[in-house]
């Protein structure tokens, strides 16, 4: 007899004795694809007369969907292929079982074969019978065939060849093992150890505070998830399929990798000894290695989640030693199906011990001298900084078009704004050539990740930075560090001077780069209103050349003076296209525009010329200031602003507690007062700072009362509506109020108590 | 013909066989006797190629056994616990082995199976233990192998069946030239059917001999010695074991019949007479020289 016709007769004989197994795929995919395919489309035959296109459309989509990306179907696909594997090679641990099988004359590739092809064969049959069936269902019911297409088979391709990996990997696991629980959480550990090393390993980096996780990383991170674990390349790629389609190169890869998976399973079945059954490993030299690499890394996670918990040394060479201790002889009884094994192999035990702890340690010292490495300021070629929080206002990224289906079920496109990161873009554009100036706040960062470390973290300041530093050095090789800086007045002046910086500018605001042929249209915004500026190309080069120069020449001397006027937005083509287009979806409209300062003259004459009207706040142009009085209770747990603008979360426990407490009993905390007599707008108007500009700013230095909401009542100019869409009703006619700070520095003193400015202390 | 040269095979740090040599010679009956954890079943399943021998060789004309499809074709081995598919019957069992066993006699199986009286339709798992050793039985005969390999095969068969059984294998011997090796600590299943007998003692062969070569090269002595003379003087026989209750020895030596004679004579004894020893007396007799003491295991 053939191996070929034996090894078909063993498949036979093998599937009359698995029709249980056959039988749960049957019934899983059946529940999971036919079913509900018939459930919907029965609904869409009765009910799609009564919908529109846009709801039959759905619908249809929905019907597709189960031929397709079915979620439901994955998860049976998993229970089956774990069913198949374990139910096929079951037997190798069951010494009765492998006596019989390995004494009958068939060699062993013929037995290995008929039992793992049976187990992707089958399923494989079930699920084409399934897809083909439920598609017919879909096609009675009126699904078009343009609309499913190919999905159906796009998805049986897909699902099968993952199917195939993670029945394999199931495989190895049976082959590697003399027990199916022990087989299962091999299965588990194949499935979890990569993402789960990934996840320990972001989070050992935890120790090093100067860590910068570079979009790089992050990328290499999820591929290394992704390639590590065959689950998570099934859920990754069936993902990316379920979004745009089969990424047909993975797929390729998955078939290789589990031809590749194949072999080593046969050569597993192949070498593994017969009296491997019953034992929980089949090749005891796997035991250790397999041992050593759980039970380090799984201490090492429990060190760092008792050190989360109490944030002492102590816990964590605690946590540490208690998770070697716990997963080690976890390990030995599994290994030895023998509580009483529970120390068995002390020195391995040891080893782990120390290793496990000296790598909790080596962290937690940073032994690595990781967060104290500074570059040698004579090989770092240029630098690039991202400074605190500042600046969250400049848009980056670019529109993009997709394609999409219309309410009327033809196909169209449609814009969105691709956004692009803060540091993305200013590790892309920024040259910093002040390399001293970077290095010393380099090394401030370092002195005070240095202090935290000696007081076990306990060191706060009151005003820090989060800088993030991109290294350029000589080599090419390019190094990122986070510092956490100290912001003493020395450190202010290395920073500003960073900050007044030509370099620094082009690498944070994307305008400095725009040229006048890329751009389309200027427009100037103040308090919200938007006016058109109508200039020729050579005006607008003009005014954007002047711009970019006033806009390079800002200081951080200006910045805390000053704040902006208006807001200037140099549309590009791009943007400008993408903003009419979008308009019939969302607006596109809002993004970059920049400040226009009092001391930006030139461009604020250009504007002027051009007819723009700047509007400056006076008791001529505001009507009413209102003033909102907070209770007491309402600061509870929300923001309130420092002396610098700086946020702070509000608490009872808070210095301003007894501040707010000593007011409860005044009669206006909860209330609004309307300030709009000349006399009082004398006072007020001066101090009023636009919120939206003090975002765009928040050098600026004022003496903002965070307990009130002020708003300033601006007149309109004739025949002017102003009209706020609601949420839930249409737009409506609302006064021209906007939002602002009052700036308690700009009102006397004298003046406080008139206006309860002095309910917070200075 | 099977031989087995330095076989070994060692399980962690017990060694089970223990460089084992052995030649089967076809159209006999190996009989495979030991104690309790002797090796017979490594040994057995070392010859059907289930186990890899970590020293030595295994061959059947020369052949090695393991993973050689046309050497594994020529025998069938039962184990001491056969295992049949879950809930499968005698007729599916039958096919299953017709499958692989080109030679199954599937004509030969529905007769046995009706002449034990056996329902080839009812489940396996139903049957009793003597029951599924039938069947396990029928199989192996019905294999058309030139080997059938039966570990503890008689273990859980009535008499009646025993000697059916024997009867078969005597009746394949004859027509087919069948080598049957059985594993056995029953040595009274074995007696009357072995004609080679190889003893087994903790992982290593004590003797492998032709039964009835054993049975001549050792006898029973029962004697009563002439006052003067002690047991420890009979220094011209080889005893293997000595009992005395009063004045009445009892002797194992080694010998032919004709020597033993002549030997005790020379003594004068005032009584002698040489008794048949059971295969199970030879086996005790050859486990205690190599220090296995039986009446340990009987406290």
């Amino acid at each position: 007899m053939t191996s070929k016709s034996l090894c078909f007769k063993l498949m036979k004989e093998d599937l009359k004795r698995r029709v249980w197994v056959f039988a749960l795929t049957l019934l899983g995919l059946v529940f999971t694809i036919l079913v509900p395919t018939a459930i919907k489309c029965s609904e869409f035959m009765e009910e799609s007369v009564t919908w529109n296109a846009s709801t039959r459309r759905r619908m249809v989509e929905n019907i597709v969907n189960l031929l397709g990306p079915n979620g439901m179907v994955v998860f049976i696909l998993l229970a089956v292929g774990i069913l198949w594997a374990v139910s096929g090679f079951h037997y190798l641990h069951n010494s009765k079982k492998v006596d019989f099988y390995h004494s009958i004359p068939v060699k062993r590739i013929t037995l290995f074969l008929s039992v793992y092809l049976n187990g992707i064969l089958v399923p494989a049959v079930i699920y084409l019978v399934m897809q083909i069936a439920s598609t017919a269902v879909a096609w009675n019911a009126g699904v078009g065939l343009n609309h499913i297409d190919t999905i159906p088979i796009q998805y049986f391709v897909l699902n099968m060849v993952y199917y195939s990996m993670l029945y394999t990997t199931a495989v190895v696991a049976m082959m590697m093992t003399g027990n199916v629980v022990i087989a299962l959480l091999g299965d588990v550990v194949f499935w979890a150890y990569g993402p789960a090393m990934t996840a320990l390993v972001r989070g050992y980096f935890e120790w090093f505070h100067t860590y910068y996780e570079t979009p790089e990383s992050t990328a290499a991170f999820y591929r290394f998830i992704r390639y590590s674990s065959p689950f998570a390349n099934y859920m990754c790629e069936f993902q990316i399929a379920a979004e745009d389609h089969p990424e047909w190169g993975a797929l390729l890869g998955a078939v290789v990798v589990t031809a590749a998976l194949a072999v080593l399973a046969y050569s597993l079945y192949k070498i593994r000894p017969s009296e491997a059954a019953k034992k929980a490993m089949a090749f005891p030299k796997t035991e250790m290695p397999i041992k050593v690499l759980l039970v380090i890394p799984i201490a090492v996670a429990f060190g760092i989640f008792f050190y989360a918990i109490r944030g002492r040394v102590f816990w964590l060479i605690f946590g540490t030693a208690f998770g070697v201790l716990l997963v080690h002889c976890m390990m030995e009884i599994i290994y030895n199906f023998d509580f009483r094994k529970l120390f068995g192999h002390r020195i391995h035990l040891g080893v782990c011990m120390a290793a496990a702890v000296l790598l909790s340690l080596a962290g937690y010292y940073d032994w690595y001298g990781y967060d104290s490495w500074l570059p040698n300021p004579s090989k770092v070629a240029e630098a690039s900084v991202v400074m605190g929080y500042h600046d969250t206002w400049v848009t980056y990224g670019q529109p993009e078009r997709e394609d999409i289906i219309l309410e009327d079920g033809t196909e169209g496109y449609n814009y969105y704004w691709q956004y692009q990161s803060t540091e993305d873009y200013i590790f892309k554009n920024m040259k910093l050539k002040d390399i001293y100036s970077v290095m010393e706040m380099a090394k401030k960062g370092v002195e005070a990740d240095g202090m935290q470390r000696k007081n076990q973290f306990a060191v706060t300041y009151n005003e820090w930075e989060r800088w993030v530093i991109r290294f350029r050095m000589n080599s090419g090789k390019v190094v990122y560090r986070t510092y956490y800086i100290p912001m003493e007045d020395e450190i202010k002046e290395i920073r500003d001077s960073v900050h007044d910086s030509v370099e620094y500018k082009q690498g944070v605001y994307p305008i400095l780069g725009q040229t006048a042929s890329d751009t389309a249209k200027v427009y100037f915004q103040q308090y919200d209103k938007r006016q058109s500026v109508e200039l020729d190309y050579e005006q607008m080069t003009r005014l954007l050349n002047v711009y970019q120069k006033e806009f390079e020449g800002l200081t951080m001397d200006t910045r805390k003076k000053e704040l902006p006027v208006g807001t200037i937005q140099f549309m590009t083509k791009e943007h400008a296209e993408a903003n009419e287009y979008g308009k019939r979806y969302y607006s596109l409209e809002d993004r970059c525009y920049y400040p226009v300062y009092p001391s930006f003259v030139r461009t604020l004459e250009l504007l002027d010329e051009a007819g723009v009207t700047l509007v400056k706040l006076n008791e001529d142009t505001v009507e009413s200031v209102r003033i909102f009085y907070h209770e007491a209770s309402d600061y509870v747990d929300s923001i309130y602003y420092g002396k610098y603008g700086e946020e702070y979360v509000a608490d009872y426990d808070s210095s301003w507690e007894s501040a707010v407490e000593k007011t409860l009993e005044e009669e206006f905390l909860g209330k609004q007062l309307t300030f709009d007599k000349q006399e009082d707008l004398q006072v007020l108007v001066p101090a009023l700072c636009f919120r939206d500009y003090y975002a765009m700013n928040n050098y600026y230095e004022m003496n903002p009362s965070g307990y009130m909401d002020v708003t300033a009542v601006l007149k309109k100019e004739d025949g002017e509506e102003v009209k706020r869409q609601d949420e839930y009703r249409d737009s409506t006619t609302v006064d021209n109020g906007k939002s602002f700070y009052l700036d308690r520095n700009k009102v006397s003193e004298e003046m406080w108590g008139k206006y309860h400015l002095d309910l917070y202390g200075e | 013909m099977i031989e087995a040269k330095n076989l070994t095979k060692r399980f962690g740090d017990i060694v089970a066989v223990d460089h084992i040599s052995a030649t089967i010679r076809d159209g006999s009956v190996f009989g495979l006797i030991g104690t309790n954890g002797a090796g017979k079943s490594t040994f057995l399943r070392m010859l059907s190629g289930v186990l890899r021998p970590d020293e030595g060789s295994v061959t059947i004309d020369e052949k090695e056994v393991y993973e050689d499809i046309q050497v594994k074709s020529r025998f069938f081995y039962i184990s001491d616990d056969q295992y049949f598919f879950n809930n499968a019957t005698p007729e599916e069992m039958m096919n299953f082995y017709a499958v692989v066993y080109p030679g199954f006699d599937k004509k030969r199986f529905e007769h046995l199976m009706k002449a034990f009286e056996l329902d080839k339709r009812r489940k396996i798992n139903t049957f009793s233990k003597g029951m599924k050793k039938q069947v396990s039985v029928i199989c192996g005969v019905c294999a058309g192998t030139d080997y059938l390999f039966c570990d503890e095969t008689f273990d859980g068969l009535d008499p009646v069946m025993r000697q059916t059984v024997k009867s078969i294998f005597v009746g394949d011997m004859e027509e087919r030239n069948l080598t049957p090796i059985i594993a056995s600590h029953n040595l009274r299943e074995l007696e009357d059917i072995c004609d080679h007998v190889g003893l087994l003692h903790k992982g290593g062969i004590l003797l492998s001999r032709d039964l009835d070569d054993m049975k001549l090269s050792i006898h029973k002595i029962q004697c009563v010695l002439r006052p003067e003379t002690k047991v420890e003087d009979l220094t011209t026989l080889d005893i293997v074991k000595k009992e005395e209750r009063g004045s009445l020895c009892t002797l194992t030596v080694r010998g032919t019949r004709e020597d033993v004679e002549d030997a005790i004579e020379s003594y004068h004894p005032i009584f002698a007479e040489i008794i048949p020893l059971t295969l199970e007396e030879i086996f005790i007799s050859e486990t205690e020289v190599v220090g296995y003491d039986i009446k340990k295991l009987v406290l």
